[in-house]
């Protein structure tokens, strides 16, 4: 019997449900870790001492640099596997625009903004990561030197608001993706998102300042 | 051309014509539905009341059956409806209840234990069986003895019909949505299907078929204001009528609701004057104890729509952009009563007219609502007339409903009627040949395609559309509303008679490519101005009052001349219906006696 | 103070060779109540008979009249003018093939969906016409209901960033109908054979969770929490077939 059916085969696979875990447990790692990250490297607004004592306890354990190559690996996953869902072709990039523009809706440009902010980000980590790993283990000094020369410190006055956005905004649409946000809870998650952003940019800048005004002698 | 063949073709893919469909597909042969609109659309899906069927699981159902079911209908359609058909209807309705069930309807369902309930806007206890639990539960509706509509929430409509939808695509049965018939293809003995308009490119299509079913709802837009969707315009019927051949039923029996709201004619529940909700005019002054002095606004619907008309007639009524209205009030009930119990009227209120209602007055007015003429089938469902061609549903003058229709049968009516003649129909397919002509197929497509080019092109004139419509509304509003006499009705005639000639002038202020309204309007208009015109002929001629059908001039109910149905053909050329007329029924099971209500006295038959 | 309202109208006619999009501005005199279905009535039948747009039920439940209105998804026959600025944009869904001007081909779309969320009751029982029907729990069909309220307008199709980005995604309105039969007992389908239907990049798997969806469903369905429930339920499915005892 003719029917209008224009529907696609079924899908056989089950790669996409997956790699969705894979994507949220990435996710989720990497927050875990810039969180943890930055809170270590915020120990310096208690001075350079707290900093380095910390760091000679990690180095010691070897968590910097096993911690750090695991890192690298989940972070390379989670690029890879968060990337299917960004609209490369041109076309695409054009229809997400023109949508976000039209619906004057918060949520779908915090989506626009997630995407910039992963650009951004994966730009820079892949540099950090090198950097930092090559140049083991963390002092205050040499990460003060590093903001206090060279430009570093607009590049992370840059970052810092990206990640900081990047990473609420994740934790937020995982949240609403998989019904931990829901209609009833989901303004008063919001505003505590927004908190959480609000004290993430606010820890991590206060410590990129330390840094810049630590005396390098 | 393109040309479709199939066995089974139906204008029409509300729930009428999709229960048909099932059941013919279902039976293995072929199926297309045609639709104005996506199949979802139909108007069906408006229906909020619910489906009446004597389950009797309710306890305020308790003790019904089919027979007080069968009483309840005859007396509402005061004793204008075939009996047989009534009885048949009756006994398949409570399977139907159930076999919808079986597809997926969320009828609401009994709730063993007390439960408070509303009548007569007032409170009541009552206590559900417990064997009952689970069952189809059933809540109240006007005129009936025991309560007995199968409701789901406030959407049974909405609900069946995205069912039986459900159950089509499972069935594999095609719909062929934003398609437009626009005239039957027959030899003036065999329907053989329709030439069909692609309401999205224009194009004129043939749809071959061996059976072809009329389920195109009601005509109630022909009205100015009317609660049914803006597609209910009678198309189905008019295709019928111009056949020439197969005639339609008991056209003037048409059903008004006091409360539609102004301007979209959305309707506000009777319960708002159940509940103590009063009707005010221009000086906010409460007018209808002045007429009924006992039961004021808790009158009937029929005689507040009169009452509201003729108050309306003394200058009383209330000027707007969108015409003369009346205002409801139920302000006094209360905020915990209109956001709850009227939670309904609140929602429309708040979303259709911007207005609050436990601050502000309603515009209301009488508005067309349920047309119970139609093509007039036998028992089976085969059209008068034509072979192959059927009815059911409100398109259709089955003839359930008599002259007055009661709420809950209709949307009961398009599924048992669709099952029933559904069935019919496979079983006139098995076996049945016919052989198709192509001149036919291309004389008619031929005829189709010449008469819109010259709409489009304006080569009969420059009439426009919408003013042949309006000139139409006025009359029908004078002339064939809640209110009926000889005088208006004789004007109505004649003014529907130059309006039909107009209507032949008609030529499009557009380009009429693709998609476009003003075409397909103009395509419509010369069948609508003749279902206006076997309405009010029909009217002017019925000299008595039966239902909803109301003469000023003959209040009383003439069993000794009228308990008949009205026929009306086309005869081509011709400028007003043929009428002719037939026994109301051949089957007796009630005889004709007074309906309980409504009042008015009644001639009664020569014995 | 009566206002005199400026409708931008998206305009193109796909059967018209000689047509190119571009916008239309119309001016009307606003009146008491007005809604959209009223002012694009009064502008097709006084000002521009060419006009296409949709309406049927002009009541709100048969989800026709879907138009972007000033940039947002809605039904345009509960739309107040009232409620909007002087200046009001109109343009048609996107997502859904063009019909002309506002009106679009939602119909073709939906049917689609129909046929990949098969949707329809899933059973091996058959209908006897002699017994009484099976009994059901009161709440749990008032629970079907709430999910079957969908009137399949395509709002929430139109604001989804997914449906806008990929024309194979299942979207919210078919998700929805994967979770109204996922409630009903009637349906003897599993989690499994759901998994088959919505376990996808097309299907769940791809909702970015901005939840536009829920902000424009005018009947307010609630869609959020449903297409939340969907992933985990897929979510747990896939994670089962890992587990040697899973299922």
């Amino acid at each position: 019997m003719e029917t209008d059916c224009i529907a696609p085969a079924r899908p056989r696979s089950r790669a996409d449900g997956w790699l969705d875990w894979v994507q949220m447990a990435t996710g989720a790692a990497l927050a875990l870790f810039a969180c943890m990250h930055m809170i270590f490297l915020s120990s310096v607004l208690f001075g350079a001492g707290a900093l380095n004592g910390l760091s000679a306890v990690m180095d010691a354990l070897h968590l910097e640099t096993v911690g750090g190559v695991l890192i690298a690996i989940v972070f390379c996953v989670h690029a890879t596997v968060a990337a299917r869902k960004i609209p490369f072709k041109a076309a695409q990039a054009a229809t997400a625009w023109r949508h976000a523009r039209l619906l004057h809706h918060p949520e779908t440009w915090a989506w626009v903004a997630q995407v910039g902010t992963a650009f951004i980000l994966a730009v820079f980590i892949t540099i950090h990561i090198w950097t930092g790993l090559t140049d083991l283990p963390v002092q205050a000094l040499k990460s003060a030197v590093r903001v206090q020369h060279g430009g570093w410190f607009w590049v992370f006055l840059l970052v810092l608001p990206a990640l900081a956005l990047h990473l609420v905004i994740g934790a937020w649409r995982a949240g609403a993706k998989w019904g931990l946000i829901t209609r009833e809870n989901r303004a008063d998650i919001t505003r505590k998102g927004l908190y959480l952003l609000g004290g993430f940019l606010c820890l991590s800048l206060l410590t990129l300042l330390r840094f810049r005004l630590l005396p390098l002698e | 051309m393109q040309i479709i063949h199939t066995d089974l073709l139906t204008i029409g893919a509300g729930l009428a014509g999709e229960r048909c469909a099932i059941e013919v597909a279902g039976a293995g042969f072929s199926v297309v539905c045609l639709s104005l609109v996506p199949a979802r659309r139909s108007h069906s899906v408006a229906a909020q009341g619910g489906m009446q069927a004597a389950l009797g699981n309710a306890i305020m159902g308790d003790g019904d059956s089919p027979d007080v079911h069968f009483l309840d209908t005859v007396k509402g359609s005061d004793w204008g409806a075939d009996q047989e058909v009534a009885r048949m209807f009756v006994e398949a309705a409570p399977i139907e209840m159930r076999r919808l069930a079986h597809w997926g309807v969320p009828w609401n369902r009994v709730v063993a234990g007390m439960h408070t309930y509303w009548k007569g806007g007032k409170p009541f206890d009552a206590t559900e069986k417990a064997e009952n639990h689970g069952l189809i539960h059933s809540r109240a509706f006007g005129g009936t003895a025991k309560w007995r509509t199968c409701y789901a929430s406030d959407g049974a409509g909405h609900a069946v019909l995205y069912t039986m939808d459900n159950r089509a695509a499972q069935l594999g049965v095609t719909v062929h949505d934003r398609s437009e018939a626009v005239s039957l293809i027959h030899d003036g003995e065999t329907c053989h299907g329709a030439i069909v308009r692609c309401l999205r490119t224009g194009e004129l299509r043939a749809y071959l078929a061996r059976a072809t079913l009329v389920a195109s709802g009601g005509y109630g837009r022909i009205y100015r204001a009317s609660t049914n969707a803006i597609i209910c315009e009678g198309t189905g019927l008019s295709l019928a009528l111009d056949t020439g051949v197969a005639k339609l039923g008991n056209m003037e029996a048409v059903q008004f609701h006091p409360t539609g709201t102004v301007p979209t004619d959305i309707l506000v529940t009777e319960g708002c004057r159940g509940d103590g909700g009063t009707l005010l005019d221009r000086d906010e002054y409460r007018f209808m104890p002045d007429y009924e002095p006992d039961k004021a606004e808790l009158a009937s619907r029929d005689v507040v729509s009169r009452r509201m008309i003729e108050h309306m007639r003394t200058g009383k009524g209330v000027q707007s952009p969108y015409g003369e209205h009346l205002w409801l009030d139920i302000r006094h009930l209360g905020e915990q009563h209109i956001r709850t119990k009227l939670r309904e009227v609140d929602e429309i209120c708040q979303n259709f007219l911007g207005i609050d209602p436990l601050h502000q007055l309603i515009p209301v007015r009488p508005t067309q609502h349920y047309s119970m003429g139609g093509v007039r089938t036998d028992k089976t469902g085969a059209a008068y007339g034509l072979k192959g061609l059927f009815s059911a549903g409100e398109s259709a003058c089955w003839d359930l409903h008599g002259f007055n229709r009661l709420g809950g049968n209709s949307l009961a009516e398009t599924v048992v009627a669709g099952g029933i003649v559904g069935r019919n129909i496979a079983e006139f397919l098995q076996g049945y040949d016919t052989a198709f002509s192509t001149a036919h197929v291309r004389e008619a497509a031929a005829r189709d395609d010449a008469r819109i080019r010259r709409i489009v092109s304006g080569a009969d004139g420059k009439e426009s559309v919408y003013a042949v419509r309006e000139a139409m509304y006025d009359i029908l509003e004078r002339a064939a509303y809640v209110f009926r006499n000889g005088t208006d009705l004789t004007w109505g005639v004649q003014a529907l008679q130059e309006v039909h000639e107009r209507a032949q002038h008609i030529g499009l202020a557009s380009d009429g490519v693709g998609a476009n309204a003003e075409l397909a309007l103009a395509i419509r208009m010369p069948g609508m101005v003749r279902l206006a015109l076997c309405v009010c002929h029909g009217a002017l001629m019925r000299t008595e009052s039966r239902g909803s059908h109301t003469r000023e001039d003959f209040p009383e109910r003439n069993d000794r001349d009228w308990l008949n149905r009205t026929l009306a053909s086309w005869r081509p050329g011709a400028d007003l219906p043929h009428l002719d007329y037939e026994p109301a029924t051949s089957y007796v099971e009630l005889p004709p006696g007074d309906r309980g209500y409504g009042g008015g006295k009644i001639i009664p038959a020569a014995s | 103070m009566q206002r005199s309202l400026t409708f931008n109208i998206f305009r193109h006619n796909p059967q018209d060779p000689a047509s190119v999009p571009h916008m239309d501005t119309y001016r009307l005199d606003e009146t008491d109540s007005m809604t959209l279905f009223i002012a694009l009535h009064r502008l097709r039948e006084e000002q521009d008979p060419s006009l296409k747009f949709d309406f049927c039920c002009r009541a709100g439940v048969c989800g026709s009249c879907a138009m972007v209105i000033n940039g947002r998804p809605g039904l345009a026959c509960h739309t107040k003018t009232r409620d909007l600025p002087d200046t009001i944009t109109l343009l048609p869904l996107p997502v859904f093939r063009l019909v002309g001007d506002l009106a679009v081909d939602t119909g073709t779309w939906f049917r689609a969906m129909y046929q990949r969320t098969e949707s329809w009751i899933h059973t091996r029982a058959e209908f006897d016409p002699a017994a009484q029907e099976a009994r059901m729990e009161n709440e749990v069909a008032n629970a079907i209901y709430e999910l079957d309220r969908c009137i399949e307008c395509g709002c929430c199709v139109a604001a989804c960033g997914t449906a806008n980005l990929r024309p194979d995604f299942l979207a919210p309105a078919g998700f929805i109908r994967v979770a109204r039969f996922a409630a009903d007992p009637r349906d003897q389908r599993t989690d499994a054979d759901f998994y088959e239907i919505i376990g996808s990049d097309e299907g769940i798997f791809g909702c970015m969770g901005l939840l536009a969806c829920e902000d424009v469903c005018p009947k307010h369905l609630p869609l959020q929490n449903q297409l939340g429930y969907l992933r985990r339920k897929m979510g747990l499915t896939v994670l089962k077939k890992l587990l040697p005892f899973g299922g």
